[in-house]
C-alpha cells in the first residue's frame, strides 16, 4: 500500500507518539512574526527556557506595518512594542530578523519563499493560517496558535493530529482571465467551508501542473478556508526550476541529490486518500465573494443566491451576509459599486499579481475610476523592488493606484476602509471585520478581477473589461 | 485569566449563547487586536466588532449582556472557530470561556484550544440548538461539562458531549500543557533531524544566515550542477 506525500513528510518529522491521536512532529522551519513572535517569547521566558533552534527559526515583521506610503513605523505605541519585542527576542535568540527598518521585511508567507527558506519535504510552522502558501513547494506546512509557538520555539516539535489526505484534481485548462485566486475560490464554493475538517488537500491535474509556484502558492495560501488542516501541491521541474539558485538551496553535487529526494515524496499510484475530488477547470469562471464567509462567493457576473429552496441555516446565513453587505437576495453583482481595490496580501501580494494587473492596465489604457481609491501594497520589500525595476510601480501610478508600503494593511486593518466603504480586494479573507472595520464590507477576487472593478467602479468580469480572449468557456455561474 | 494548570474534568457554570453557523476567528478576536503585545487584554477585545454592531442595533451581545457576566461555557452552532487567526482562542479563554458546547469545531481554532486548556465539546446539531434555547431562557442555569463521563447537563437535561476519548483523556490526565512532554527527551528530536535529507545531506542550515540572506532577493548562483 502506497503513501501521499504528507504521509511520507509527516513520517519523516515525527518524533513520537504522545497518546491520544497526538504526534510530536519536528518542524523543520518556523516562520515568526510580531503579530504571535512576542507572546510566543513572553510564555518561553516566563517558562524559563530558551529558543532551541534559532538556525530553522526565521523572523520579519508584517502585521502591523503602518498604511500609507510615508507612515512613521513608531507611531502607533503598541506597533512600537511589537517590533521592537520581536527584534530584540529574535537578536537575543540569534534568530535571523527580516528587519523593516532595513527594507528586508514583508509578509511571512511571501518572504520566506523569496528568500529560499522553504523546499520540497520540510515541514513548516507558523502562528498564521497562511502558513498553507508553503505546501506549494511540496511541504507540510501548519498554522499554529500563539500557545503553540511558544511551544516550537521551545522545541522545534509541534503536537498534531495526523490527517487523513483528499485528493483535489483540477482538470482542463483555465480559460483566459481566470487565475489561481479564482481556482482556490471555486474549490471552496464547491467543497464548502467546513468538508475539509480533519483532512489534508492535495491538489493535483492538469490546472495545477500548469501553474507557476506564484500561482500555486494562491491555491495554497487559502487552504485554511477550505477547513482543511493543510495543503500541498507535489513538487515537479516547475518547483525545482524556482527553487534552483535561492540561498538555502543545496548547491553542486547537493543538488541533484535533492531534486532525486524531492521526486521521491511524490505520492505512490497506489496512495491511499480519504477521498478523490474531481473538478472541471474549463468551468471555472473569474470569481467573486459576495459574502461573509469564503464560501458565499460566485462567477463575479452572476449573482447573490435566492432563498428558493434553501433550507433554514442556508437561508439565515444568506440573509445574514446581505445585511451586512446591503445585498438584495438574488442580486447582480453587476450592481455592486465599489469605493476601494486592494491590490496585495499573503495570497496575492507577489510580483506576477501586480505584473498581470498592470499589463492589463497598460494594454487596454484604463484608468482607475474617480470614484475608487486603489492601493496596491507589495508583499515584502523584495517584490516592491523588483516592481520598481519591472517599471510595474510606474504603469500602477500613471494608472491612478497608489503603491503603498509592502506588508500586510488591510488584511489586518493597519489601513482600514472607512465607515461601510466596500472594498474590492485580492485578499484571503471576507468576514466581517478582516480589514479592520467593523462595518466595511469586503468582496474576495482575483488581482485582475480587482483591476476591473476599479476602473469601472463597479464588479465587472476582467475578461470583458480587458478583452482577454484565450481558452475556457464563456462564465458560467458556481450555483 | 487564571491560567488552568492539572487536569480539566468537569467546568461548572452558567453559560452564554452565540448563535449563528460558521464563526470565523475573524468574528472571535477581529484580526487589528493582535496587534496587543501580551495576551491578557484581548478578552475585551473578543467579538469587538460584533458588540459594536449589536449596540448600534440597539441589541446587547452576549458578551456584554449582565445576565451572562461570569458564564463559563460558550453554547454555539456548527463550525464555531473556522479561518485563520490562533488569537481567538486566547480572546475567548481570557474572557472567562471555560469550555465550548457547539455542534463542530474549526479544526485548528479546536487545536488552539486544547492548548490553553479549553475544552470543545460536540453536541448533535438539534441538542446544540436545544441547549441554546435553554441557556437563553434560564441564563442562570447551571451547566455542568462532564469529560469523565462525556455529557453535558442542564438540570435534568442531559446528553451526550461528543469528545473523542483520546482528546478526552488528554484533559481529564491534565496532559494538555504539552510544553513538558515536548522537552522531555531532546535526544529523541536529535534521532529524527539526523534523518532529515535537508538538514543531514543537503546543507540547509549549516550556512551562517547572515551570508544566505545578505540582499533583498535570494542571491543567483551560477555555479551549481543542475538538477
Amino acid at each position: 500500500m502506497g503513501a501521499t506525500l504528507y504521509d511520507k513528510v509527516v513520517d519523516l518529522h515525527t518524533v513520537r507518539d504522545l497518546g491520544a491521536g497526538r504526534h510530536q512532529l519536528f518542524a523543520g522551519l518556523h516562520l515568526v512574526h510580531e503579530a504571535t513572535g512576542p507572546q510566543g517569547f513572553a510564555m518561553l521566558r516566563a517558562r524559563g527556557l530558551g529558543v532551541a533552534r534559532p538556525d530553522l527559526t526565521v523572523a520579519t515583521a508584517e502585521h502591523v506595518m503602518p498604511e500609507g506610503a510615508q507612515g512613521c513605523l513608531c507611531s502607533d505605541p503598541r506597533t512600537a512594542a511589537l517590533l521592537t519585542d520581536l527584534e530584540r527576542e529574535a537578536t537575543a535568540s540569534g534568530i535571523r530578523y527580516h528587519s523593516p527598518s532595513l527594507r528586508d521585511s514583508g509578509s511571512v508567507h511571501v518572504l520566506a519563499p523569496e528568500k529560499g527558506y522553504v523546499q520540497p519535504g520540510m515541514t513548516v510552522v507558523c502562528g498564521d493560517p497562511h502558513v498553507g502558501a508553503h505546501g506549494a513547494f511540496g511541504a507540510v506546512a501548519l498554522g499554529i496558535g500563539p500557545t503553540q509557538v511558544r511551544e516550537v520555539l521551545a522545541s522545534q516539535t509541534v503536537t498534531v493530529r495526523r490527517s487523513a489526505v483528499r485528493r483535489v484534481q483540477i482538470d482542463g485548462r483555465l480559460g483566459g482571465g481566470v487565475t489561481a485566486k479564482d481556482t482556490i475560490l471555486y474549490v471552496i464554493a464547491v467543497l464548502g467551508v467546513r468538508s475539509g475538517a480533519g483532512l489534508a488537500y492535495e491538489f493535483c491535474g492538469d490546472v495545477v501542473a500548469a501553474m507557476s509556484m506564484e500561482e500555486r502558492m494562491t491555491l495554497c495560501t487559502m487552504v485554511s478556508e477550505t477547513g482543511a488542516r493543510c495543503g500541498y501541491v507535489v513538487p515537479d521541474d516547475t518547483t525545482y526550476a524556482y527553487l534552483r539558485g535561492r540561498a538555502r538551496s543545496p548547491t553542486g553535487p547537493a543538488w541533484p541529490r535533492a531534486v532525486a529526494w524531492w521526486r521521491s515524496l511524490a505520492s505512490d499510484h497506489d496512495a491511499v486518500y480519504a477521498d478523490r475530488v474531481v473538478i472541471d477547470g474549463n468551468r471555472i469562471p473569474p470569481m467573486a465573494t459576495w459574502g461573509i464567509s469564503p464560501g458565499q462567493s460566485t462567477a463575479v457576473d452572476g449573482a447573490t443566491p435566492t432563498t428558493r429552496g434553501a433550507g433554514s441555516a442556508e437561508r439565515a446565513a444568506l440573509l445574514e451576509a446581505c445585511d451586512h453587505m446591503g445585498f438584495q437576495p438574488g442580486q447582480a453583482l453587476s450592481t455592486v459599486s465599489v469605493d476601494v481595490a486592494f491590490l496585495g496580501s499573503c495570497v496575492n501580494g507577489r510580483v506576477s499579481d501586480f505584473t498581470a494587473v498592470a499589463d492589463v492596465l497598460r494594454r487596454s489604457g484604463k484608468r482607475v475610476s474617480p470614484h475608487v481609491r486603489a492601493i496596491a501594497v507589495p508583499g515584502s520589500h523584495a517584490v516592491d523592488e523588483e516592481l520598481t525595476r519591472l517599471g510595474v510601480r510606474d504603469v500602477l501610478e500613471r494608472a491612478g493606484v497608489e503603491v503603498r508600503r509592502p506588508g500586510c494593511t488591510l488584511c489586518v486593518g493597519t489601513a482600514r476602509p472607512d465607515g461601510t466603504e466596500m472594498c474590492a480586494s485580492s485578499s484571503g479573507g471576507s468576514s466581517r471585520g478582516s480589514q479592520g472595520s467593523p462595518w466595511a464590507r469586503t468582496l474576495v477576487m482575483s488581482p485582475i478581477t480587482v483591476a476591473a472593478a476599479s476602473v469601472t467602479g463597479a464588479l465587472a468580469d476582467p475578461r470583458k473589461v480587458f478583452a482577454l480572449h484565450g481558452p475556457g468557456p464563456r462564465p458560467e455561474e458556481v450555483r | 485569566m487564571n491560567a488552568p494548570s492539572g487536569p480539566v474534568r468537569r467546568i461548572t457554570g452558567a453559560g452564554l449563547v452565540l448563535g449563528g453557523d460558521d464563526v470565523e476567528t475573524n468574528r472571535i478576536l477581529p484580526t487589528r487586536f493582535a496587534r496587543h503585545p501580551t495576551a491578557d487584554v484581548l478578552g475585551r477585545c473578543a467579538f469587538a466588532d460584533d458588540r459594536l454592531r449589536a449596540t448600534a442595533a440597539g441589541a446587547v451581545h452576549p458578551f456584554e449582556d449582565p445576565r451572562h457576566a461570569g458564564a463559563s461555557t460558550l453554547v454555539t452552532g456548527r463550525n464555531f472557530g473556522c479561518g485563520p487567526h490562533g488569537h481567538a482562542a486566547l480572546a475567548l479563554r481570557h474572557w472567562g470561556v471555560r469550555a465550548i458546547a457547539g455542534a463542530g469545531f474549526g479544526e485548528a481554532f479546536r487545536d488552539d484550544c486544547t492548548a490553553i486548556g479549553l475544552p470543545c465539546v460536540e453536541l448533535d446539531v438539534a441538542d446544540a440548538a436545544e441547549l441554546a434555547e435553554l441557556v437563553t431562557a434560564e441564563p442562570r442555569r447551571e451547566l455542568v461539562v462532564d469529560l469523565d463521563r462525556a455529557t453535558l447537563r442542564a438540570g435534568t437535561w442531559s446528553r451526550p458531549a461528543g469528545i473523542p476519548a483520546a482528546a478526552r483523556s488528554v484533559f481529564v490526565d491534565g496532559r494538555w500543557e504539552v510544553l513538558t512532554e515536548l522537552v522531555a527527551d531532546p535526544g529523541e528530536i536529535v534521532t529524527v533531524t539526523d534523518r532529515l535529507p535537508y538538514l543531514a545531506a543537503f546543507g540547509y542550515a549549516s550556512r551562517p544566515l547572515s551570508v544566505l540572506c545578505a540582499g533583498p532577493m535570494a542571491q543567483m548562483r551560477d555555479d551549481d550542477t543542475g538538477p
